[in-house]
Protein backbone atom coordinates (compact mmCIF):
# COMPACT_ATOMS: atom_id res chain seq x y z
CA UNK A 1 0.00 0.00 0.00
CA UNK A 2 1.20 3.51 -0.36
CA UNK A 3 2.44 5.52 2.43
CA UNK A 4 -0.31 7.37 4.33
CA UNK A 5 -0.42 11.55 3.89
CA UNK A 6 2.46 11.17 1.58
CA UNK A 7 3.10 13.64 -1.17
CA UNK A 8 0.04 14.43 -3.02
CA UNK A 9 0.19 11.27 -5.36
CA UNK A 10 0.70 10.27 -9.33
CA UNK A 11 -0.49 14.09 -10.38
CA UNK A 12 2.95 15.09 -11.36
CA UNK A 13 2.72 18.76 -11.68
CA UNK A 14 2.69 21.20 -8.59
CA UNK A 15 -0.79 21.91 -7.12
CA UNK A 16 -2.27 24.41 -10.06
CA UNK A 17 -3.63 27.94 -8.65
CA UNK A 18 -7.19 27.39 -9.89
CA UNK A 19 -8.10 30.69 -8.81
CA UNK A 20 -5.65 32.67 -11.03
CA UNK A 21 -6.53 35.19 -13.49
CA UNK A 22 -7.69 33.38 -16.45
CA UNK A 23 -9.53 30.43 -15.42
CA UNK A 24 -10.21 28.97 -19.26
CA UNK A 25 -6.73 28.21 -19.66
CA UNK A 26 -6.02 26.42 -15.94
CA UNK A 27 -9.28 24.47 -16.84
CA UNK A 28 -8.63 23.81 -20.19
CA UNK A 29 -5.40 21.95 -18.63
CA UNK A 30 -7.39 20.54 -15.89
CA UNK A 31 -9.71 19.06 -18.39
CA UNK A 32 -7.32 17.65 -20.36
CA UNK A 33 -5.24 16.08 -17.53
CA UNK A 34 -8.27 14.39 -15.76
CA UNK A 35 -11.19 14.41 -17.71
CA UNK A 36 -10.64 10.76 -19.60
CA UNK A 37 -9.63 9.14 -16.24
CA UNK A 38 -12.95 10.20 -14.88
CA UNK A 39 -15.35 9.61 -17.67
CA UNK A 40 -13.81 6.26 -17.54
CA UNK A 41 -14.69 5.79 -13.98
CA UNK A 42 -17.80 7.22 -14.71
CA UNK A 43 -18.79 5.01 -17.26
CA UNK A 44 -17.98 2.48 -15.61
CA UNK A 45 -20.33 2.66 -13.32
CA UNK A 46 -23.40 4.54 -14.75
CA UNK A 47 -22.59 4.39 -18.40
CA UNK A 48 -21.24 6.42 -21.17
CA UNK A 49 -24.56 8.84 -21.70
CA UNK A 50 -24.98 9.94 -18.04
CA UNK A 51 -20.98 10.01 -17.84
CA UNK A 52 -20.51 12.57 -20.12
CA UNK A 53 -23.41 14.76 -18.24
CA UNK A 54 -21.63 13.96 -15.09
CA UNK A 55 -17.55 15.07 -16.20
CA UNK A 56 -19.58 18.11 -17.81
CA UNK A 57 -21.22 19.11 -14.42
CA UNK A 58 -18.37 18.34 -12.29
CA UNK A 59 -16.10 20.30 -14.24
CA UNK A 60 -18.63 23.12 -14.17
CA UNK A 61 -18.88 22.77 -10.24
CA UNK A 62 -15.33 23.00 -10.01
CA UNK A 63 -15.10 26.10 -11.88
CA UNK A 64 -17.59 27.42 -9.45
CA UNK A 65 -15.61 26.45 -6.44
CA UNK A 66 -12.56 27.45 -7.51
CA UNK A 67 -11.69 29.79 -5.16
CA UNK A 68 -12.35 27.44 -2.35
CA UNK A 69 -9.56 24.85 -3.47
CA UNK A 70 -7.74 24.41 -0.77
CA UNK A 71 -4.04 22.57 -2.24
CA UNK A 72 -3.11 21.87 0.89
CA UNK A 73 -5.85 19.51 2.26
CA UNK A 74 -6.44 17.62 -1.37
CA UNK A 75 -5.02 16.59 -4.91
CA UNK A 76 -6.70 18.09 -7.88
CA UNK A 77 -7.49 14.37 -8.82
CA UNK A 78 -9.18 13.23 -5.69
CA UNK A 79 -10.95 17.02 -5.29
CA UNK A 80 -12.75 16.34 -8.82
CA UNK A 81 -13.12 12.63 -7.84
CA UNK A 82 -14.96 13.69 -4.61
CA UNK A 83 -17.33 16.09 -6.76
CA UNK A 84 -17.81 13.61 -9.33
CA UNK A 85 -19.32 11.10 -6.55
CA UNK A 86 -21.75 13.70 -5.07
CA UNK A 87 -22.81 14.46 -8.31
CA UNK A 88 -23.32 10.14 -8.85
CA UNK A 89 -25.23 10.18 -5.79
CA UNK A 90 -28.12 11.44 -7.72
CA UNK A 91 -28.04 8.22 -9.49
CA UNK A 92 -27.44 5.31 -6.94
CA UNK A 93 -31.06 4.11 -8.12
CA UNK A 94 -30.07 4.08 -12.06
CA UNK A 95 -26.80 2.61 -10.66
CA UNK A 96 -28.13 -0.61 -8.77
CA UNK A 97 -30.68 -0.93 -11.55
CA UNK A 98 -27.48 -1.41 -13.77
CA UNK A 99 -25.78 -4.01 -11.28
CA UNK A 100 -28.61 -6.13 -10.89
CA UNK A 101 -28.99 -5.93 -14.68
CA UNK A 102 -25.66 -7.49 -14.78
CA UNK A 103 -26.05 -9.83 -12.35
CA UNK A 104 -29.36 -11.34 -14.81
CA UNK A 105 -26.86 -11.23 -18.05
CA UNK A 106 -24.54 -13.98 -17.06
CA UNK A 107 -27.55 -16.10 -16.50
CA UNK A 108 -29.30 -15.66 -20.16
CA UNK A 109 -25.76 -15.39 -21.91
CA UNK A 110 -24.99 -18.89 -20.69
CA UNK A 111 -28.66 -20.01 -21.33
CA UNK A 112 -28.80 -19.35 -24.87
CA UNK A 113 -25.29 -21.14 -25.86
CA UNK A 114 -25.33 -24.48 -24.65
CA UNK A 115 -22.16 -25.55 -26.34
CA UNK A 116 -20.54 -22.33 -24.47
CA UNK A 117 -20.90 -23.54 -21.10
CA UNK A 118 -17.92 -25.42 -20.26
CA UNK A 119 -17.81 -25.74 -16.35
CA UNK A 120 -15.06 -23.09 -15.95
CA UNK A 121 -17.44 -20.27 -17.97
CA UNK A 122 -19.91 -21.28 -16.36
CA UNK A 123 -17.81 -20.46 -13.10
CA UNK A 124 -16.09 -17.17 -13.94
CA UNK A 125 -19.92 -16.11 -15.09
CA UNK A 126 -21.61 -16.98 -11.83
CA UNK A 127 -18.35 -14.73 -9.96
CA UNK A 128 -19.45 -12.26 -12.23
CA UNK A 129 -23.23 -12.57 -11.43
CA UNK A 130 -22.75 -12.87 -7.45
CA UNK A 131 -20.16 -9.87 -7.65
CA UNK A 132 -22.66 -7.28 -9.06
CA UNK A 133 -25.40 -8.49 -7.21
CA UNK A 134 -23.67 -7.90 -4.21
CA UNK A 135 -22.47 -4.53 -5.35
CA UNK A 136 -26.02 -3.71 -5.76
CA UNK A 137 -26.36 -4.18 -2.36
CA UNK A 138 -23.78 -2.31 -0.82
CA UNK A 139 -24.18 1.17 0.82
CA UNK A 140 -23.74 3.77 -1.46
CA UNK A 141 -20.88 5.04 0.80
CA UNK A 142 -19.35 1.77 0.75
CA UNK A 143 -19.31 1.86 -2.79
CA UNK A 144 -17.77 5.01 -3.40
CA UNK A 145 -14.72 3.13 -1.29
CA UNK A 146 -14.66 0.67 -2.93
CA UNK A 147 -14.68 1.68 -6.44
CA UNK A 148 -12.34 5.06 -6.10
CA UNK A 149 -9.91 2.42 -4.72
CA UNK A 150 -10.32 -0.54 -7.60
CA UNK A 151 -11.29 1.78 -10.53
CA UNK A 152 -10.62 4.81 -9.93
CA UNK A 153 -6.95 3.98 -8.71
CA UNK A 154 -6.93 6.52 -6.10
CA UNK A 155 -4.95 5.74 -2.80
CA UNK A 156 -6.76 5.40 0.93
CA UNK A 157 -5.50 9.01 1.47
CA UNK A 158 -7.27 10.44 -1.80
CA UNK A 159 -10.10 8.34 -1.18
CA UNK A 160 -10.44 9.90 2.26
CA UNK A 161 -9.96 13.27 0.42
CA UNK A 162 -12.50 12.78 -1.92
CA UNK A 163 -15.39 12.20 0.41
CA UNK A 164 -14.51 14.17 3.01
CA UNK A 165 -14.15 11.15 5.87
CA UNK A 166 -10.88 10.04 8.01
CA UNK A 167 -8.03 8.04 6.57
CA UNK A 168 -9.00 5.46 9.15
CA UNK A 169 -12.40 5.29 8.29
CA UNK A 170 -11.32 4.51 4.70
CA UNK A 171 -9.09 1.73 5.60
CA UNK A 172 -12.07 -0.19 7.96
CA UNK A 173 -14.72 0.39 5.22
CA UNK A 174 -12.73 -0.71 2.18
CA UNK A 175 -11.55 -3.71 4.79
CA UNK A 176 -15.26 -4.25 5.85
CA UNK A 177 -16.75 -3.93 2.37
CA UNK A 178 -14.42 -6.52 0.89
CA UNK A 179 -14.21 -9.38 3.60
CA UNK A 180 -18.16 -9.21 2.65
CA UNK A 181 -17.86 -9.71 -1.22
CA UNK A 182 -15.12 -12.48 -0.75
CA UNK A 183 -17.55 -14.25 1.66
CA UNK A 184 -20.40 -14.46 -1.27
CA UNK A 185 -20.95 -17.27 -2.59
CA UNK A 186 -18.13 -19.30 -2.57
CA UNK A 187 -17.51 -21.58 -5.72
CA UNK A 188 -16.60 -24.85 -5.81
CA UNK A 189 -14.05 -26.66 -8.01
CA UNK A 190 -13.31 -23.35 -9.74
CA UNK A 191 -11.05 -20.49 -9.62
CA UNK A 192 -11.23 -18.72 -13.13
CA UNK A 193 -12.30 -15.11 -13.06
CA UNK A 194 -11.68 -14.46 -16.63
CA UNK A 195 -15.13 -15.12 -18.47
CA UNK B 1 -13.20 -29.59 -4.26
CA UNK B 2 -12.30 -25.76 -3.15
CA UNK B 3 -15.03 -24.04 -1.51
CA UNK B 4 -13.17 -21.79 0.66
CA UNK B 5 -13.93 -17.89 0.47
CA UNK B 6 -12.61 -15.59 -2.47
CA UNK B 7 -9.14 -14.65 -1.60
CA UNK B 8 -7.54 -10.94 -1.61
CA UNK B 9 -6.14 -11.23 -5.43
CA UNK B 10 -9.51 -13.04 -6.94
CA UNK B 11 -11.63 -10.61 -5.59
CA UNK B 12 -8.87 -7.32 -7.33
CA UNK B 13 -8.98 -9.84 -10.90
CA UNK B 14 -13.08 -10.02 -10.60
CA UNK B 15 -13.63 -5.98 -10.03
CA UNK B 16 -10.94 -4.83 -12.13
CA UNK B 17 -12.81 -7.17 -14.89
CA UNK B 18 -16.37 -5.90 -14.24
CA UNK B 19 -17.13 -3.15 -17.16
CA UNK B 20 -13.55 -3.82 -18.31
CA UNK B 21 -15.32 -4.63 -21.82
CA UNK B 22 -17.07 -1.62 -21.96
CA UNK B 23 -15.58 0.35 -25.03
CA UNK B 24 -15.84 4.07 -23.34
CA UNK B 25 -17.27 6.61 -25.90
CA UNK B 26 -15.57 9.71 -25.12
CA UNK B 27 -16.63 11.28 -28.66
CA UNK B 28 -18.60 13.94 -26.16
CA UNK B 29 -15.63 15.04 -24.34
CA UNK B 30 -14.51 17.66 -26.85
CA UNK B 31 -18.04 19.34 -26.65
CA UNK B 32 -18.02 19.10 -23.08
CA UNK B 33 -14.63 20.45 -23.07
CA UNK B 34 -15.73 23.48 -25.06
CA UNK B 35 -18.57 24.57 -22.88
CA UNK B 36 -16.73 24.45 -20.10
CA UNK B 37 -13.80 26.52 -21.42
CA UNK B 38 -16.61 28.85 -22.87
CA UNK B 39 -18.16 29.07 -19.29
CA UNK B 40 -15.03 29.78 -17.48
CA UNK B 41 -14.25 32.74 -20.03
CA UNK B 42 -17.65 34.09 -18.68
CA UNK B 43 -17.73 35.52 -15.54
CA UNK B 44 -20.52 34.76 -13.52
CA UNK B 45 -21.88 32.88 -16.08
CA UNK B 46 -21.44 29.50 -14.28
CA UNK B 47 -24.02 29.77 -11.06
CA UNK B 48 -24.91 26.04 -10.74
CA UNK B 49 -25.75 27.05 -6.60
CA UNK B 50 -29.72 27.49 -6.94
CA UNK B 51 -29.94 24.60 -9.90
CA UNK B 52 -28.47 21.49 -8.86
CA UNK B 53 -27.21 22.04 -5.44
CA UNK B 54 -24.54 19.53 -4.43
CA UNK B 55 -25.93 17.27 -1.93
CA UNK B 56 -23.78 16.59 1.25
CA UNK B 57 -23.69 13.35 2.38
CA UNK B 58 -26.30 11.63 5.37
CA UNK B 59 -24.44 8.64 6.29
CA UNK B 60 -23.89 9.66 9.76
CA UNK B 61 -28.22 9.32 10.22
CA UNK B 62 -27.51 5.63 8.45
CA UNK B 63 -24.86 4.97 11.20
CA UNK B 64 -26.65 5.51 13.89
CA UNK B 65 -29.54 3.38 12.86
CA UNK B 66 -26.95 0.29 12.29
CA UNK B 67 -25.73 1.12 15.80
CA UNK B 68 -29.01 1.01 17.30
CA UNK B 69 -30.21 -2.35 15.82
CA UNK B 70 -27.01 -4.44 16.14
CA UNK B 71 -27.19 -3.57 20.35
CA UNK B 72 -30.34 -5.87 20.04
CA UNK B 73 -28.64 -8.94 19.07
CA UNK B 74 -25.57 -9.25 21.16
CA UNK B 75 -23.32 -12.37 21.36
CA UNK B 76 -20.49 -12.21 22.90
CA UNK B 77 -17.57 -14.28 22.92
CA UNK B 78 -14.60 -13.26 24.51
CA UNK B 79 -11.14 -15.31 23.58
CA UNK B 80 -7.42 -15.26 25.27
CA UNK B 81 -4.72 -15.08 23.02
CA UNK B 82 -1.63 -17.29 22.62
CA UNK B 83 -3.51 -20.36 21.75
CA UNK B 84 -6.56 -22.37 21.94
CA UNK B 85 -8.25 -22.21 25.14
CA UNK B 86 -7.53 -25.37 27.63
CA UNK B 87 -11.32 -27.02 26.77
CA UNK B 88 -10.99 -26.56 22.98
CA UNK B 89 -7.13 -28.51 22.80
CA UNK B 90 -8.97 -30.64 25.35
CA UNK B 91 -11.74 -31.47 22.64
CA UNK B 92 -9.14 -31.70 19.59
CA UNK B 93 -6.90 -34.13 21.42
CA UNK B 94 -9.41 -36.46 22.27
CA UNK B 95 -10.74 -35.57 19.09
CA UNK B 96 -7.34 -36.49 17.05
CA UNK B 97 -6.19 -39.62 19.65
CA UNK B 98 -9.85 -41.07 18.20
CA UNK B 99 -9.38 -39.76 14.56
CA UNK B 100 -5.66 -41.99 14.30
CA UNK B 101 -7.39 -45.19 15.06
CA UNK B 102 -10.23 -44.62 12.56
CA UNK B 103 -10.64 -47.29 9.95
CA UNK B 104 -11.30 -45.93 6.60
CA UNK B 105 -14.09 -47.35 5.00
CA UNK B 106 -11.95 -49.52 2.17
CA UNK B 107 -13.22 -48.52 -1.59
CA UNK B 108 -12.81 -51.69 -3.43
CA UNK B 109 -11.65 -51.33 -7.43
CA UNK B 110 -14.53 -50.20 -9.50
CA UNK B 111 -16.23 -48.84 -6.50
CA UNK B 112 -16.46 -45.21 -5.24
CA UNK B 113 -16.17 -42.27 -2.08
CA UNK B 114 -19.52 -40.63 -2.01
CA UNK B 115 -18.60 -37.00 -0.27
CA UNK B 116 -21.91 -35.11 -0.13
CA UNK B 117 -22.03 -31.79 1.11
CA UNK B 118 -25.15 -29.85 1.96
CA UNK B 119 -23.86 -26.71 2.28
CA UNK B 120 -26.27 -23.21 3.08
CA UNK B 121 -24.32 -20.33 1.73
CA UNK B 122 -25.00 -16.30 2.20
CA UNK B 123 -26.53 -14.94 -0.87
CA UNK B 124 -27.01 -10.98 -0.93
CA UNK B 125 -29.01 -9.96 -3.42
CA UNK B 126 -29.73 -5.83 -3.83
CA UNK B 127 -32.53 -4.23 -5.22
CA UNK B 128 -33.33 -0.05 -5.84
CA UNK B 129 -33.67 0.85 -2.39
CA UNK B 130 -32.42 -2.39 -0.43
CA UNK B 131 -30.91 -5.13 0.17
CA UNK B 132 -31.69 -8.68 0.76
CA UNK B 133 -29.63 -11.61 2.25
CA UNK B 134 -30.83 -15.45 2.78
CA UNK B 135 -29.13 -18.72 3.16
CA UNK B 136 -29.11 -20.84 0.18
CA UNK B 137 -28.69 -24.65 0.43
CA UNK B 138 -26.27 -25.89 -2.29
CA UNK B 139 -25.72 -29.64 -2.33
CA UNK B 140 -22.68 -30.72 -3.86
CA UNK B 141 -21.56 -34.43 -4.31
CA UNK B 142 -18.18 -35.66 -5.61
CA UNK B 143 -18.03 -39.33 -6.78
CA UNK B 144 -13.83 -40.14 -5.79
CA UNK B 145 -12.77 -43.78 -7.89
CA UNK B 146 -10.84 -46.13 -5.93
CA UNK B 147 -7.96 -45.26 -7.45
CA UNK B 148 -7.92 -41.65 -6.67
CA UNK B 149 -5.76 -40.58 -10.16
CA UNK B 150 -9.05 -41.84 -12.15
CA UNK B 151 -11.51 -39.86 -13.27
CA UNK B 152 -14.26 -37.98 -10.46
CA UNK B 153 -17.44 -36.83 -11.12
CA UNK B 154 -18.94 -33.36 -9.48
CA UNK B 155 -22.45 -32.35 -8.96
CA UNK B 156 -23.95 -29.33 -7.74
CA UNK B 157 -27.46 -27.42 -7.43
CA UNK B 158 -29.54 -25.28 -5.64
CA UNK B 159 -32.28 -26.75 -3.93
CA UNK B 160 -34.40 -23.86 -3.44
CA UNK B 161 -34.83 -24.46 0.11
CA UNK B 162 -33.79 -20.65 1.44
CA UNK B 163 -33.76 -19.00 5.17
CA UNK B 164 -34.40 -15.51 4.58
CA UNK B 165 -31.90 -13.39 6.75
CA UNK B 166 -32.73 -9.68 5.44
CA UNK B 167 -35.77 -9.19 4.02
CA UNK B 168 -38.78 -12.06 2.60
CA UNK B 169 -38.48 -14.08 -1.05
CA UNK B 170 -41.72 -12.03 -1.93
CA UNK B 171 -40.30 -8.63 -0.79
CA UNK B 172 -36.96 -9.34 -2.77
CA UNK B 173 -39.22 -10.72 -5.94
CA UNK B 174 -41.55 -8.08 -5.71
CA UNK B 175 -37.82 -5.56 -5.98
CA UNK B 176 -36.84 -7.30 -8.67
CA UNK B 177 -33.71 -8.86 -7.13
CA UNK B 178 -32.39 -11.84 -8.46
CA UNK B 179 -32.55 -14.57 -6.39
CA UNK B 180 -31.63 -17.69 -8.61
CA UNK B 181 -28.42 -19.14 -9.73
CA UNK B 182 -27.35 -21.03 -13.47
CA UNK B 183 -27.62 -24.29 -13.52
CA UNK B 184 -23.98 -25.80 -12.53
CA UNK B 185 -22.66 -28.18 -15.60
CA UNK B 186 -21.44 -31.83 -14.21
CA UNK B 187 -17.90 -31.79 -14.17
CA UNK B 188 -15.64 -34.72 -14.26
CA UNK B 189 -11.31 -34.41 -14.36
CA UNK B 190 -9.14 -37.12 -13.67
CA UNK B 191 -7.51 -36.91 -10.29
CA UNK B 192 -10.25 -34.37 -9.18
CA UNK B 193 -8.70 -31.48 -10.77
CA UNK B 194 -11.80 -29.54 -11.72
CA UNK B 195 -9.70 -26.03 -11.69
CA UNK B 196 -7.32 -25.54 -14.22
CA UNK B 197 -5.21 -23.75 -11.35
CA UNK B 198 -4.97 -26.42 -8.98
CA UNK B 199 -1.22 -26.62 -7.78
CA UNK B 200 0.84 -30.14 -9.04
CA UNK B 201 1.61 -31.60 -5.74
CA UNK B 202 -1.86 -30.81 -4.33
CA UNK B 203 -2.24 -28.36 -1.63
CA UNK B 204 -4.73 -27.84 1.75
CA UNK B 205 -8.30 -27.64 -0.63
CA UNK B 206 -6.56 -30.57 -2.80
CA UNK B 207 -4.10 -33.12 -0.98
CA UNK B 208 -2.61 -35.72 -3.19
CA UNK B 209 -0.25 -37.98 -1.41
CA UNK B 210 2.84 -36.39 -1.66
CA UNK B 211 1.47 -32.96 -0.27
CA UNK B 212 0.44 -34.84 2.63
CA UNK B 213 3.06 -36.72 3.16
CA UNK B 214 5.62 -33.68 3.18
CA UNK B 215 3.75 -32.41 5.80
CA UNK B 216 5.23 -31.93 9.29
CA UNK B 217 4.28 -34.72 11.95
CA UNK B 218 4.97 -32.40 14.46
CA UNK B 219 1.30 -30.81 15.88
CA UNK B 220 3.08 -27.07 16.65
CA UNK B 221 5.46 -27.34 13.01
CA UNK B 222 1.73 -28.45 11.02
CA UNK B 223 0.55 -25.49 12.83
CA UNK B 224 3.16 -23.39 11.58
CA UNK B 225 3.24 -24.51 8.25
CA UNK B 226 -1.16 -24.22 8.28
CA UNK B 227 -0.51 -20.59 9.21
CA UNK B 228 2.16 -19.45 6.68
CA UNK B 229 0.05 -21.24 4.32
CA UNK B 230 -3.30 -19.62 4.85
CA UNK B 231 -2.49 -16.77 7.12
CA UNK B 232 -3.79 -17.77 10.22
CA UNK B 233 -6.81 -17.46 12.77
CA UNK B 234 -9.76 -17.72 10.88
CA UNK B 235 -8.58 -18.86 7.17
CA UNK B 236 -6.37 -21.47 9.19
CA UNK B 237 -9.15 -23.31 10.07
CA UNK B 238 -11.17 -22.77 7.35
CA UNK B 239 -7.50 -24.52 5.40
CA UNK B 240 -7.50 -27.40 7.55
CA UNK B 241 -11.43 -28.17 7.61
CA UNK B 242 -10.80 -28.20 3.77
CA UNK B 243 -8.05 -30.73 4.00
CA UNK B 244 -10.01 -32.83 6.41
CA UNK B 245 -13.35 -32.75 4.64
CA UNK B 246 -11.83 -34.23 1.43
CA UNK B 247 -11.55 -37.37 2.55
CA UNK B 248 -8.13 -37.76 1.42
CA UNK B 249 -5.89 -37.64 4.63
CA UNK B 250 -4.83 -40.41 5.94
CA UNK B 251 -5.93 -41.22 9.29
CA UNK B 252 -2.55 -40.07 10.74
CA UNK B 253 -2.51 -36.90 9.41
CA UNK B 254 -6.13 -35.91 10.15
CA UNK B 255 -5.37 -36.72 13.59
CA UNK B 256 -1.81 -34.83 13.66
CA UNK B 257 -3.84 -31.85 11.92
CA UNK B 258 -6.35 -31.65 14.61
CA UNK B 259 -3.68 -31.71 17.48
CA UNK B 260 -2.18 -28.77 15.61
CA UNK B 261 -5.23 -26.58 15.75
CA UNK B 262 -4.63 -26.33 19.73
CA UNK B 263 -1.56 -24.04 18.86
CA UNK B 264 -4.29 -21.71 16.88
CA UNK B 265 -4.71 -18.74 19.53
CA UNK B 266 -8.14 -17.67 20.63
CA UNK B 267 -9.55 -21.29 19.28
CA UNK B 268 -12.38 -22.12 22.01
CA UNK B 269 -15.27 -24.11 22.45
CA UNK B 270 -17.93 -22.16 21.12
CA UNK B 271 -21.10 -24.18 21.05
CA UNK B 272 -20.94 -27.91 22.56
CA UNK B 273 -23.97 -29.14 20.95
CA UNK B 274 -23.76 -27.25 17.27
CA UNK B 275 -27.06 -28.21 14.86
CA UNK B 276 -26.33 -28.78 11.27
CA UNK B 277 -29.59 -29.49 10.39
CA UNK B 278 -29.87 -32.47 12.51
CA UNK B 279 -26.08 -33.43 12.69
CA UNK B 280 -25.34 -32.89 15.97
CA UNK B 281 -21.52 -32.06 17.03
CA UNK B 282 -18.60 -29.45 19.03
CA UNK B 283 -18.24 -25.78 17.63
CA UNK B 284 -14.39 -24.87 17.69
CA UNK B 285 -14.27 -21.30 16.31
CA UNK B 286 -12.00 -18.26 16.41
CA UNK B 287 -13.24 -14.79 15.97
CA UNK B 288 -11.84 -11.53 13.82
CA UNK B 289 -12.89 -9.08 11.83
CA UNK B 290 -16.56 -9.08 12.38
CA UNK B 291 -17.16 -12.83 11.91
CA UNK B 292 -16.53 -16.27 13.83
CA UNK B 293 -15.45 -18.63 12.00
CA UNK B 294 -15.98 -22.57 13.43
CA UNK B 295 -15.24 -25.90 12.76
CA UNK B 296 -17.60 -28.64 13.45
CA UNK B 297 -16.45 -31.91 15.09
CA UNK B 298 -18.31 -35.39 16.15
CA UNK B 299 -16.47 -36.24 19.37
CA UNK B 300 -17.46 -39.65 18.35
CA UNK B 301 -15.79 -40.55 16.00
CA UNK B 302 -13.12 -37.58 15.49
CA UNK B 303 -14.20 -36.58 12.39
CA UNK B 304 -15.44 -32.93 11.09
CA UNK B 305 -18.90 -32.98 10.39
CA UNK B 306 -19.27 -29.56 9.18
CA UNK B 307 -18.67 -25.90 9.18
CA UNK B 308 -20.13 -22.80 10.40
CA UNK B 309 -19.73 -18.77 10.07
CA UNK B 310 -21.14 -16.26 12.60
CA UNK B 311 -21.42 -12.98 12.22
CA UNK B 312 -19.78 -10.33 14.59
CA UNK B 313 -21.24 -7.15 13.56
CA UNK B 314 -23.58 -5.62 11.70
CA UNK B 315 -23.18 -5.27 8.18
CA UNK B 316 -25.71 -4.73 4.87
CA UNK B 317 -28.73 -5.67 7.37
CA UNK B 318 -27.53 -8.28 8.57
CA UNK B 319 -27.60 -8.48 12.36
CA UNK B 320 -24.54 -9.53 14.63
CA UNK B 321 -25.17 -12.96 15.90
CA UNK B 322 -26.45 -14.53 12.35
CA UNK B 323 -25.32 -17.86 11.08
CA UNK B 324 -23.71 -16.62 7.69
CA UNK B 325 -22.91 -20.17 6.34
CA UNK B 326 -22.92 -23.37 7.63
CA UNK B 327 -21.98 -26.68 6.00
CA UNK B 328 -22.28 -30.36 6.92
CA UNK B 329 -20.65 -32.92 5.22
CA UNK B 330 -21.60 -37.11 4.93
CA UNK B 331 -18.95 -40.02 3.23
CA UNK B 332 -20.16 -43.02 1.93
CA UNK B 333 -18.82 -45.79 0.00
CA UNK B 334 -20.80 -46.67 -3.52
CA UNK B 335 -20.94 -48.97 -5.91
CA UNK B 336 -21.19 -47.00 -9.08
CA UNK B 337 -21.43 -43.57 -10.41
CA UNK B 338 -24.96 -42.67 -10.50
CA UNK B 339 -26.92 -42.48 -14.09
CA UNK B 340 -27.58 -39.58 -15.48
Amino acid sequence: MIADEAVPSPSPPPPPDLSGPDPAAVFGRLFDEHAVPLHGYLARRIGDQVADDLVSETFLVALQQRHTYDPSRAGVRPWLFGIASNLLRRHVRQEVRGWRARARVGADRAQESPEARTAERVTAQQRVRRLAGALAALEPGDRDVLLLTSWGRLTAPEVAQALGIPVGTVHSRLHRVRRWLQAQGPVVGGEDVDA
Amino acid sequence: MRDVEWTEDELDRALDGLYREIETDQSGLPGVRANLVAAARTPGAVDLGGRRPVRRRVLAAAAVVLLVVAGVVAQTVVFAPGSASAQARETLTSAADIAARAQDPVVTAGRYRHVTTHAWWLKTVGAEDRSFSFLNENVVEVWIPADPTGEWLQRRRETGNRKWVEGTEAEARAAGAVIEEVPWPEQRAKGGAFSQNLPEHGGWQFPRPEFAAGLPTDPEQLYQRLRADSGGGGRALVYAADALRTGLLPAATRANLLRALAHLPGLDVTDDAADLDGRRGVALGVAEDGERQEIILDPATGEVIGERKVSDSMFAGVPKGTVTSYSSVTTAVVDALPGS
